[in-house]
């Protein structure tokens, strides 16, 4: 009895050690590959360096500029792009008559690749913050806004239908039955958007700034540093994975529990 | 002779369909007439419009055609506030307590009172005592009835609408649910409409069973039923008179299944 359980536990650690230990071996691959000659370091960079680079940027504190910079244009737009693609959600759905009108607009929104806007954006708003802020801000807006607007619209028919037979009028409706009805939605487009949002960034950095982590990595493109690069979106990857482990999936937890109807 | 509370002349209803075929006609001609304080259920094929009907006697939909009065009022264009529904389908708020859903419906009414007090008097009235701070995905499906029943009944009505409400339940809850109906019945004397499938639902707790016709629902036939109260629903189905009227009633409605199950057939 004790042995097969002790074997139960072996096995529960190993199942959740296994995609981490993926993770190790191809490190440990890429490691060999240019240690042993079948890969030309100069381009590929190794796991070595890149780990004592991101080591040296975090102890003489030259990272955290960069990362102050591109979480700032984040923060702003995603923020500010939650909250308008939430107004017009609403708007859109109390207002049938002019989402009816926006829905081609929108819909080109979400299929063009927005990286393109890119250039534009520097154009426009220069090189510096600002550019950036307001990529993510559509990014994120665009994401929000399609997210909720489709959820608002499956609320369930029967829920609307009860709380108006209760009583409850328009204002009673969008407090009690939608608002809530939608914070799940929110939460979970905030979760989607995320990643979004840190592209966006990025990809706005890489086309034309000073500082930031797209800028490390466009940087690193230019001096032929794969090391550089491959820091820079360590860094980027790892702000994501943070905001998302510590910040939204618990969010979401929470609000999902009423989802099972 | 008083007025019935509930009128429906030649009412149809029909609904305008996608792709620029022939309209669909949900019922039509029914003329039905409820008084005050009777227990009326309607029974009659799946599809044949029984749902269609209570919206429209709720104000939450409204005839193509014919009137819908209550207590001499025409009904049209908003959701009466006399009027309390029983859907089949879950109603309840999933992110609220067990407690704010029933206070919800005085909130909405903004009747004066003590909200959370009159809550908890119906909650204990349908044996919900100590779930209060419950949420709804925490009670079973015969628990979740309940809510809906006390919120209902916790604004006191005068018109009980149900549609199919028991349905999803299994046949023990149901009966108990059932049995408990017809005790707030008892105590508050609601006009009750109460739609179903199922005719011996319908037998056991009614005054009188309307037949609908299979789709577009009319009004097919409509019965007595002389059953005396108080009822068990579940001792009544083994009485002499209940076997009558079932068969009675059956007859009548048999063609209408088989109908409209071969229409459903034909439609794949």
């Amino acid at each position: 009895m004790r042995r097969s359980g002790r074997m139960v536990r072996v096995r529960r650690i190993l199942g959740a050690a296994s995609p981490w230990l993926i993770v190790v071996m191809l490190l440990l691959a890429w490691q060999g590959a240019t240690d042993f000659g079948f890969a030309d370091p100069r381009y590929l960079s190794r796991p070595s360096t890149v780990a004592a680079l991101i080591w040296e940027w975090v102890r003489t504190g030259f990272i955290l500029r960069h990362v102050e910079v591109t979480v700032v244009e984040v923060l702003v737009g995603y923020s500010a792009g939650t909250v308008a693609g939430m107004l017009v959600a609403f708007g859109f759905f109390f207002f049938p008559r002019v989402a009816a009108l926006c829905d081609p607009m929108v819909v080109v929104l979400n299929a063009a690749p927005r990286a393109i806007l890119a250039p534009f954006a520097v154009l426009l708003f220069g090189i510096g913050v600002l550019s950036k802020m307001m990529l993510v801000l559509l990014a994120v807006f665009t994401i929000t806004l399609l997210n909720l607007y489709a959820g608002l619209k499956e609320v369930d028919r029967t829920i609307v239908d009860n709380a108006r037979v209760m009583g409850a009028g328009q204002r009673d409706l969008a407090r009690h039955v939608y608002i809530p009805a939608a914070l799940v939605w929110i939460v979970s487009a905030m979760r989607i958007s995320i990643g979004q949002a840190f592209t966006a960034a990025i990809v706005c950095e890489l086309l034309g700034a000073t500082e930031g982590l797209g800028w490390i990595v466009a940087a690193g493109q230019s001096a032929v540093k794969p090391d550089w690069i491959m820091a820079g979106l360590f860094f980027a990857a790892a702000i994501v994975v943070v905001v998302d482990f510590l910040v939204l999936a618990p969010l979401e937890r929470r609000g999902s529990h009423w989802r099972v109807f | 002779m008083t007025r019935p509370l509930i009128e429906l002349e030649h009412i149809a209803r029909r609904f305008p369909s996608q792709s620029g075929r022939e309209p669909f006609t949900a019922v039509r001609d029914i003329d039905l007439a409820v008084d005050e304080g009777e227990f009326v259920a309607v029974v009659g094929p799946s599809g044949c419009g029984k749902s269609t009907l209570l919206n429209m006697i709720s104000g939450l939909d409204a005839p193509t055609e014919g009137l819908v009065r209550i207590d001499g009022e025409q009904v049209r264009g908003s959701v009466r506030h006399d009027v309390g529904y029983l859907f089949q389908k879950d109603a309840l708020l999933p992110w609220k307590t067990v407690q704010a859903n029933v206070e919800l419906p005085l909130v909405f009414r903004r009747l004066p009172g003590d909200h959370a007090a009159l809550a908890r008097d119906w909650l204990a009235r349908v044996g919900l005592s100590g779930f209060e701070r419950n949420f709804p995905h925490q009670l079973s499906g015969g628990m979740r009835k309940r809510v809906a029943l006390a919120a209902t009944f916790v604004y006191g009505p005068r018109i009980l609408l149900m549609d199919e409400p028991f349905s999803a339940l299994d046949v023990q809850t149901r009966n108990l649910m059932e049995n408990e109906l017809l005790e707030l019945w008892r105590q508050n004397r609601k006009t009750v409409l109460f739609v179903t499938h199922d005719l011996e639902e319908a037998i056991a707790l009614a005054d009188r069973v309307v037949v609908l016709t299979s789709n577009p629902g009319r009004v097919k036939k409509q019965f007595q039923i002389d059953l005396g109260r108080p009822r068990n629903v579940n001792e009544i189905r083994f009485e002499e008179r209940f076997r009558a009227l079932h068969e009675e009633i059956w007859e009548a409605l048999r063609e209408e299944v088989a109908r409209s199950y071969a229409a459903q057939r034909a439609h794949g």
